[in-house]
């Protein structure tokens, strides 16, 4: 099978290697300028209420000068009241879900109780973008004082910070089966363990900063394809049912329709179902529906994002293929990210009527339709 | 736009492999660029370098696991382990060849690749069937149609576990569907490419075709390679709190150095060089397709082969399904299972879930059959030193019976599973 003595390249293969090499290596340092910018964290600018940026490596210190060791931002009432989390980018390629966390981080203040807020939980997966998805890299949301550029990551870890992936991934500790990428999935690893991967140990750090500082209610913002089965959606840990299905009476009488989704028993590693298991905290997710993440979109750019219009979508809600509701109007990045800040006010407010000992009140946030009218640019800080 | 962006990428590829003659790896880059031109993106350099890396970790492993064949074989371990299997089971012809293909079947079955399949326990028991008497064309086509079967196989089939992971469903209860759907079928290609050389592997003279085995001289320590390579990988499957997962292209690293000291003297950078030149139009053409892919993708091309695909009416759905996830397999079975797969199977939810993805895995997996890649074809050539094309003309039962398997495990997929207790 194997020659012994192999015969050497000629002169004109050896020519075009070199030419080849080159070429390539140009094309990738091209490349690699390009992709920095993906290791550069913009700018979030608190509301002034806000009271410390705290880590999330305060909570484990095994994260500590990794890219897992994200900024949260604390805003504490005057008052003693309950405490919420809201985490926006457990999959950093859900602009919706990160974007409102950084909208409230910018606006929010806090009479009674403490809100804990992370815009970027999977902070490593914002510093890369997925491999054949052809996502843009960012996009820019124009503010009263110039835009302000946002990035769109991978719903993974990058591999930089864990790799390679097992062919299974075995979850712990339920044991459940999922490919082996899904190892890198934040929203896959609840509730983490101490000693394990990198994404374990940060599922780990954040159920940590749940049980420490007592949070009552937990909130994370997703996004999903439009023909993924829960979408628009509330899925709430059977012991947050009251409470979401609270909200949810709420938000329908404000014409905002969200299926309520009870979290699956046999479906391992999320977060409204590990962290409402291992802690006693109340976990809710909410879903909206982003174009980008759907294998039926057309053309990929930075557009999609912000205004959420395809005409293959269009044809395949034509066709009864959806599980929402679509038109030629889209759904733009405005809507999806006041349908979330919608939910976060409704959510806070059955809280507060079902537990007023552990109220938590707040102000600050804009309303939906405030969003729809001025757009999500108008609520940023210009700064 | 989409749809004319798609017809030109295809074009460009059809020009440069057929009329250029152009390696395909290099012709699935340029139809990507020429694609990323016509819709407007300009050169995205971007996107061409990231679609590059799509593959990176089945490249490794098609070069590590290459790597330790050649350690493997030049150490005297392959003929050694040939004579073995021959002696000792070659007056029963039947069993032998049932057996080969299940151990051919094996690597795929623990991790859901074709290449290892091939590269490893296809080329291991490729002497032994061209020895038989089938022809290099049927041997590389027997070697690819048990690696397609071993990628479908359970417990690991990573299209099956890619449509699961689109739809949020766990990765539980597919064991005897995808049984159902590998071990048959892989039987009877088996027997349908090897024909009447069935009775070759009972021929005394086979064994004296066979390389000499250096056993006498060196025994069982000829096997340590090929012991370590199945312990690390059970290992950290089965031990992963004591054995720490390490990744297969390491696992196959590790296990081909060791047969640099069980076996007849060998040098490192020989089997190190043959590796390289063998795996790199495999590489190639691994970096073309997910450049292709990235620009099917940015285009919008990819949107409008699935819309078009699930708006198919009723009837021809099937029809659709039977051709189109196949071919678009063509260019990557993965790419397929995720990007077809989890829309059908949410198309098709009035059938069980659990046996449409099982099915759809099958389907996309004959991918690795067909152009562009034709990757199981591709990479058995060496094994067996014969021309692909000459291969993928012998491998026409194993690629009906996948897409008949598919389509009817749709079909009958309610009744199927309460057959196996799934619902």
């Amino acid at each position: 099978m194997i020659p012994d003595q192999p015969r050497p390249p000629d002169k004109i293969t050896r020519l075009r290697g070199a030419c080849f090499l080159l070429a390539a290596g140009l094309l990738a340092a091209v490349a690699a300028r390009q992709m920095l910018p993906a290791r550069w964290d913009e700018p979030v600018f608190p509301s002034r209420s806000m009271s410390r940026v705290l880590r999330i490596s305060d909570y484990f210190s095994g994260l500590k000068h990794t890219r897992a060791d994200t900024e949260i931002y604390l805003f504490e009432g005057r008052e003693p009241g309950g405490a919420m989390l809201v985490m926006g980018g457990t999959h950093p390629n859900e602009p919706a879900g990160f974007l409102t966390a950084v909208l409230l981080a910018e606006n929010l203040s806090v009479e009674r109780g403490r809100v804990f807020v992370i815009p970027r939980a999977n902070h490593s997966g914002f510093t890369h973008t997925e491999p054949g998805e052809a996502h843009p890299m960012s996009f820019a949301i124009p503010t009263s004082a110039g835009t302000r550029r946002f990035r769109c990551g991978c719903r993974f870890t990058n591999p930089l910070d864990q790799w390679p992936d097992p062919e299974v991934y075995l979850h712990h500790p339920s044991g459940q089966r999922l490919s082996g990428p899904e190892t890198r999935n934040l929203n896959r690893s609840f509730p983490g363990r101490a000693d394990g991967n990198f994404t374990e140990r940060l599922a780990f750090a954040v159920t940590a900063l749940i049980e420490r500082e007592q949070i009552d209610l937990v909130m994370d913002l997703h996004e999903a394809s439009p023909e993924y089965p829960v979408i628009n959606a509330i899925v709430a840990h059977e012991r947050a049912m009251d409470v979401a299905a609270l909200a949810n009476l709420t938000l329908q009488a404000e014409g905002i329709s969200f299926a309520l989704e009870p979290s699956p028993q046999n479906f391992h590693g999320l977060t409204h179902r590990e962290i409402g298991d291992a802690t006693p905290a109340l976990a809710i997710l909410m879903e909206s529906a982003n174009l980008m993440q759907g294998r039926l979109r057309g053309r990929c750019d930075a557009g999609l994002i912000l205004d959420g219009k395809d005409p293959w979508y269009l044809a395949a809600a034509r066709a009864g293929l959806l599980r929402v509701p679509y038109d030629e109007a889209g759904i733009p990045l405005d809507v999806r990210v006041g349908r979330h800040l919608a939910g976060i006010r409704a959510i806070t407010d059955a809280l507060n009527f079902i537990s007023p000992d552990r109220a938590i009140s707040l102000s600050g946030i804009p309303t939906y339709s405030e969003v729809q009218q001025r757009g999500v640019g108008a609520f940023l800080s210009p700064k | 736009m989409e749809g004319w962006t798609l017809l030109l990428m295809i074009a460009a590829l059809a020009l440069g492999v057929f009329a250029l003659r152009l390696p395909t790896g290099i012709a699935l880059f340029l139809s990507a660029a020429a694609g990323a031109l016509i819709a407007g993106h300009g050169f995205p350099v971007r996107h061409l370098v990231e679609g590059s890396i799509l593959y990176l970790d089945p490249i490794l492993l098609v070069v590590t696991s290459l790597f330790f064949m050649g350690l493997f074989e030049r150490s005297g371990a392959l003929a050694a382990l040939n004579r073995a299997a021959v002696s000792a089971l070659g007056s029963r012809p039947h069993v032998l060849l049932a057996l080969l293909t299940l151990f051919v079947m094996f690597p795929g079955m623990l991790t859901g690749l074709t290449a290892p399949c091939v590269l490893t326990t296809g080329a291991m028991i490729a002497p032994v069937l061209i020895g038989a008497g089938l022809s290099r064309a049927r041997a590389g086509a027997f070697i690819a149609s048990a690696a397609f079967f071993g990628m479908v196989a359970p417990p690991v089939n990573i299209a099956a576990m890619l449509i699961c992971s689109g739809v949020d469903m766990p990765y539980v209860g597919f064991g005897w569907p995808l049984l159902l759907a590998a071990v048959p079928l892989a039987l009877v290609s088996s027997f349908f490419i090897a024909g009447k050389n069935v009775r070759g592997l009972a021929d005394p003279r086979l064994i004296e075709q066979l390389p000499p085995s250096h056993f006498a001289r060196h025994g069982l320590k000829l096997y340590l390679p090929l012991l370590l390579l199945l312990g690390l990988l059970f290992g950290a499957k089965s031990f992963p709190e004591h054995i720490p997962y390490v990744g297969v292209p390491l696992m196959f690293v590790l296990a081909g150095i060791l047969g640099l000291v069980t076996g007849e003297r060998v040098r490192l950078t020989d089997v190190a060089n043959w590796a390289i030149r063998q795996a790199l139009p495999i590489v190639g053409l691994l970096v073309g397709i997910g450049v292709f892919i990235q620009i099917l993708t940015l285009t919008g091309a990819r949107g409008f082969i699935v819309v078009e695909t699930l708006t198919l009416p009723p009837a021809l759905l099937y029809l659709g399904l039977a051709l189109l996830v196949p071919l678009f397999g063509g260019v990557s079975a993965y790419g397929s299972s995720s990007v077809l797969g989890v829309p059908l199977l949410l198309a098709l939810l009035h059938h069980n879930d659990i046996m449409v993805a099982a099915a759809i895995s099958l389907l996309a997996s004959v991918g690795d059959f067909l152009p562009p890649t034709r990757l199981a074809v591709i990479l058995s050539a060496p094994v067996v030193n014969e021309e692909p094309n000459r291969i993928l003309r012998a491998s026409l039962i194993p690629i009906l019976l996948g897409i008949l398997g598919g389509v009817a495990m749709i079909l009958f997929a309610n009744p199927l599973a309460r057959l196996l207790g799934l619902n």
